[in-house]
């Protein structure tokens, strides 16, 4: 069994039965209109919920439907982007169930989100400046003197790109 | 020959030509970077071009591709690594040639065919685009329509080494597409209550979070760093304009005795450019495996034949050239890099489709020789940039990470001032991080999110033109034909799955 494939397969069949329930709720706009906007949706989902199908039988059956595309090398990818270790990656830590790099993964999505969250509220500068430290540590440097150095030069050199450069608009802070 | 020439005046002006070489060296910097694409970079960047006028913004995304195209095959060469999925194939001869003590050669030898494959295929797009339109401009809605499925069926029959994962990475592209207003009735639908879904989900969020974002979370969990061993190597101290000089004759030369390998090279890039979404990699494999199957040195292949470079690098920069032809003529991005600048378009408020080369016909033009010029520039420019390029690998993200995903979220909001696209961008950028952890291709889901209102838009249009007819959908032999192509494809896509089944 691929295991792997075989959860994908289950997500991707649960989104599209999902989808296709959820577009019944899009309203004929007359009695013979078999067209509306739920037709569409339902389409794609029909058929996402048939290459699902064949995903999560594939993976139980252990078959890895792989095409005739030649491979070779350690390869990056624009549309299969997984590419060999490179020589000098990190050693693999682990704390609990997860590895190092699934908890910085998770650590700078965190920070994104806060970031999102207070930019609108206090501003570009100080958001920025806070989550750029906490982006920077995260990543591994710890060293306080550079994290805030890192921190407060990054900030403002991005200030100087975006609002003097370009002129673009920077969310304002409302708290204030 | 007008509108040709015009664009080629537009693109002569100091404005023009500096971001031809600002692209250029943006993606020379990528396509050394292992981890980063020429479509990141665009991505990066995209939002910054709303300040530019639409054909300069096209101008530098233009000259990132041309320049990453090429740029890809200095780490393969060196360290193994190949800094551009078009790479790959290079590095199975670069690398040995590295180790038998010609990495300047070969360096030399990619160099050339880059720019000549990359100039050849540009100057044919440039020459064909127009009757290439004209042919589009016939099509209607039906035609549109098989275009589109056409589109999908490519997805599963050639796109990547998964065809299931790929084609369930295009249809989830199509149903986030139809989060949205209907097309007919404008009722919204799948929208969760978000208005700002009506005008469907904002393309450009969508790019960078699922190209820059990505990568740069991807690179955080990975902490790569790249080590560059052989700056020495490509970084003379002495004599560097003689041995430039010497570099470019004798690659030159090289090339010169091998008119049809460089040639049949170029075609088979062209060719598989043109195919929205088929990549990089299958057309520089197969002009790899031509090449070698057609060499009376077939025997030195893998262990550092320079034929093979040219054969990977010609095709690479002709890939390049070949995805404008889609984009340009039907709005269906030929790669991700042109997916990018097709939301460029969009953002410039520019109409995509059929009628792009009417309307936009001088900036179309100016775009073209843009990518000629920065094919052409490859050469000097790439000489002279040898050395800091392979100091780029040693890069360490630490810095970098946190200042490109700032980029892209400060990116994202700025260009409709919208947090909303904050978070989508964020939201996108988790989505490819877990295709790519269950191995989905993302490129499938962009073209999915172009396909979807372009198939629905005129499947819709068709059924009420032709009052519900099946029979309107054969209403012309050019349908007949693309319906001969949609068959083709089907039976492909099955013989694929069936022989990938068989294999393992």
């Amino acid at each position: 069994m691929i295991r792997s494939n075989v959860i994908a397969g289950a997500i991707c069949l649960s989104i599209a039965i999902f989808v296709y329930w959820l577009a019944g709720s899009v309203p004929a706009m007359t009695a013979t209109d078999n067209l509306g906007g739920r037709f569409f949706p339902r389409l794609i989902a029909v058929a996402m919920m048939i290459a699902s199908i064949g995903l999560i039988v594939t993976g139980l059956l252990g078959i890895e439907i792989s095409g005739g595309t030649a491979k070779g090398g350690a390869v990056k990818s624009e549309d299969d982007e997984t590419a060999a270790p490179a020589p000098e990656d990190e050693a693999p830590l682990y704390f609990g169930w997860f590895g190092a790099g699934e908890l910085r993964l998770g650590g700078f999505v965190v920070v994104m989100a806060i970031y999102t969250m207070i930019l609108p509220v206090i501003g570009y500068i100080p958001s920025s400046v806070l989550a750029f430290a906490a982006l920077i540590a995260i990543a591994g440097e710890y060293r306080p003197i550079r994290v805030a150095l890192g921190a407060v030069g990054i900030t403002a050199l991005l200030y100087f790109l975006f609002a003097i450069v370009f002129q673009m608009n920077l969310p304002g802070p409302s708290l204030f | 020959m007008e509108p040709i020439i015009a664009g080629l005046i537009n693109l002569m002006t100091i404005q023009g030509i500096t971001l031809v070489l600002l692209g250029l060296l943006g993606g020379f910097f990528v396509g050394v970077l292992p981890g980063f694409t020429s479509s990141n970079a665009a991505a990066i960047l995209l939002p910054l071009s709303i300040y530019l006028p639409s054909e300069y913004a096209l101008i530098l995304m233009a000259a990132i591709y041309a320049g990453a195209a090429f740029a890809g095959a200095v780490p393969a060469i060196l360290i193994n690594v190949p800094g551009t999925a078009g790479a790959a194939a290079t590095a199975l001869e670069g690398y040995p040639m590295t180790r038998a003590g010609k990495a300047e050669f070969a360096i030399a030898i990619a160099r050339m065919a880059s720019a000549v494959g990359g100039c050849i295929a540009t100057l044919a797009v440039i020459a064909f685009i127009q009757p290439m339109s004209q042919v589009a401009l016939t099509f209607g809605s039906v035609e549109l329509f098989i275009v589109a499925v056409i589109g999908l069926l490519l997805i599963g029959s050639l796109v990547g080494d998964q065809p299931v994962k790929a084609l369930i990475a295009g249809f989830l592209g199509m149903l986030i597409a139809a989060m949205s207003a209907d097309p007919q009735y404008a009722q919204p639908r799948l929208t969760f209550g978000f208005i700002e879904l009506y005008d469907r989900i904002p393309f450009i969020p969508a790019i960078i979070g699922l190209f820059g974002l990505t990568e740069m979370l991807l690179l955080a969990a990975n902490r790569k760093t790249l080590l560059a061993r052989s700056f020495e190597i490509v970084a003379p101290t002495d004599g560097i304009v003689q041995r430039s000089l010497r570099e470019i004759a004798s690659s030159f030369d090289y090339l010169l005795r091998r008119p049809i390998l460089t040639l049949k090279s170029t075609m088979i890039g062209f060719f598989l450019g043109v195919l929205p979404g088929v990549g990089v990699t299958l057309a520089n494999f197969l002009s790899y495996a031509e090449a070698k199957r057609t060499s009376p040195r077939a025997a030195n292949f893998g262990k550092g034949e320079p034929d093979g470079i040219v054969a990977t690098e010609a095709s690479d920069n002709a890939v390049t050239a070949g995805t404008m032809v889609p984009t340009l003529t039907l709005g269906i991005p030929g790669s991700p890099t042109a997916a990018v600048m097709l939301a460029a378009l969009y953002m410039h408020g520019v109409a995509v489709g059929p009628q792009l080369m009417v309307n936009y016909t001088l900036e179309a033009y100016t775009v073209l020789w843009a990518l000629f010029f920065a094919n052409l520039l490859i050469i000097p420019i790439g000489l002279m940039v040898a050395g800091p390029l392979s100091l780029v690998t040693r890069l360490n993200p630490l810095f970098l990470v946190p200042i490109v995903i700032t980029l892209c979220l400060i990116g994202a909001y700025a260009v409709r001032s919208s947090m909303f696209d904050v978070w989508l961008t964020i939201i996108f950028g988790i989505v490819g991080v877990i295709f790519r952890r269950f191995g989905f291709p993302v490129v499938p889901l962009i073209l999915g999110l172009v396909l979807g209102p372009l198939a629905e838009a005129n499947f819709v249009r068709a059924m009420l033109l032709g009052q519900g007819e099946i029979a309107y959908f054969f209403r012309s032999w050019t349908a007949v034909g693309l319906w001969g192509v949609v068959a083709l494809l089907s039976v492909v896509t099955v013989l694929r799955v069936v022989r990938g089944r068989d294999a393992s």
